[in-house]
């Protein structure tokens, strides 16, 4: 399941923002793009320009 | 203070210098990751996006795990990626103490006063350090940035938050209201 946990508010306490950033980050679905992404997402940079 | 990596620009010279941004977004991402500090292997120190390119490999775009592979082979430091990031979680992550590459479209840069390669308007990635409290700006270190020609940018710049998550928010496929990172570990 997507992460449906809101952010603390930017005012919030770092302590909190850790926390959330923690919960965030163990969730496994957001490891993989097909779970969360639309189907034409594509994990790739282009070439700038000089 | 956030600790603050040193200014990488792709155009270097380099080989596939100007398809490097996610190498330049890497070689700063993991300096930030280790704090400056050089973990004493094989590999040089501090990080370049030539380094990270040649372990990449040929030339072409790059994708936010291949950035990850370099940085733990070259650098010792892992990055998480993860994708469809809410933007209120990629700001809490960016105060939690994380740095975070960003994949954003170029296209919405195009038109400030920030772009840094006129006429590109395509998939890009930046360096993003810290959020300055007083206005919500991120500081934005853009590969591209490096005042090769009057009139681009050199270095980091505090950009409009929301103008980086409009841009971020334009990469194609990004779930809506979401963007894809690959953030340092906490270093505060």
């Amino acid at each position: 399941m997507p992460f449906k946990e809101k952010a603390p508010g930017v005012k919030a306490s770092k302590a909190e923002h850790k926390k959330h950033a923690e919960r965030f980050l163990a969730n496994e679905d957001h490891k993989d793009p097909k779970k969360v992404n639309k189907p034409e997402y594509v994990d790739m940079t282009d070439e700038a320009k000089d | 203070m956030t600790y603050r990596p040193t200014f990488r620009k792709q155009g270097d010279g380099s080989r596939c210098q100007w398809t490097n941004c996610g190498c330049a977004s890497q070689a700063m991402a993991s300096q930030r990751g280790r704090r400056g500090v050089d973990p004493g292997n094989s590999h040089g120190w501090p990080p370049t996006p030539p380094e990270v390119r040649n372990y990449i490999g040929a030339c072409g775009g790059t994708s936010l795990g291949q950035g990850d592979a370099a940085s733990n082979h070259l650098y010792a430091t892992d990055m998480a990626v993860r994708y469809g990031v809410p933007w209120a979680t990629f700001q809490s992550l960016i105060i939690s103490g994380r740095g975070a590459i960003l994949q954003i479209r170029y296209s919405v840069i195009a038109p400030t006063k920030y772009d840094a390669s006129p006429g590109f308007t395509g998939n890009h990635a930046v360096y993003v350090n810290e959020r300055r409290a007083s206005d919500g700006a991120l500081l934005v270190y853009d590969p591209l940035a490096d005042h090769r020609r009057a009139g681009i940018p050199q270095g980091p710049q505090w950009w409009p938050a929301s103008l980086v998550k409009a841009a971020a928010y334009a990469y194609p496929g990004t779930a809506t209201g979401c963007i894809n990172a690959s953030f340092t570990r906490d270093t505060e």
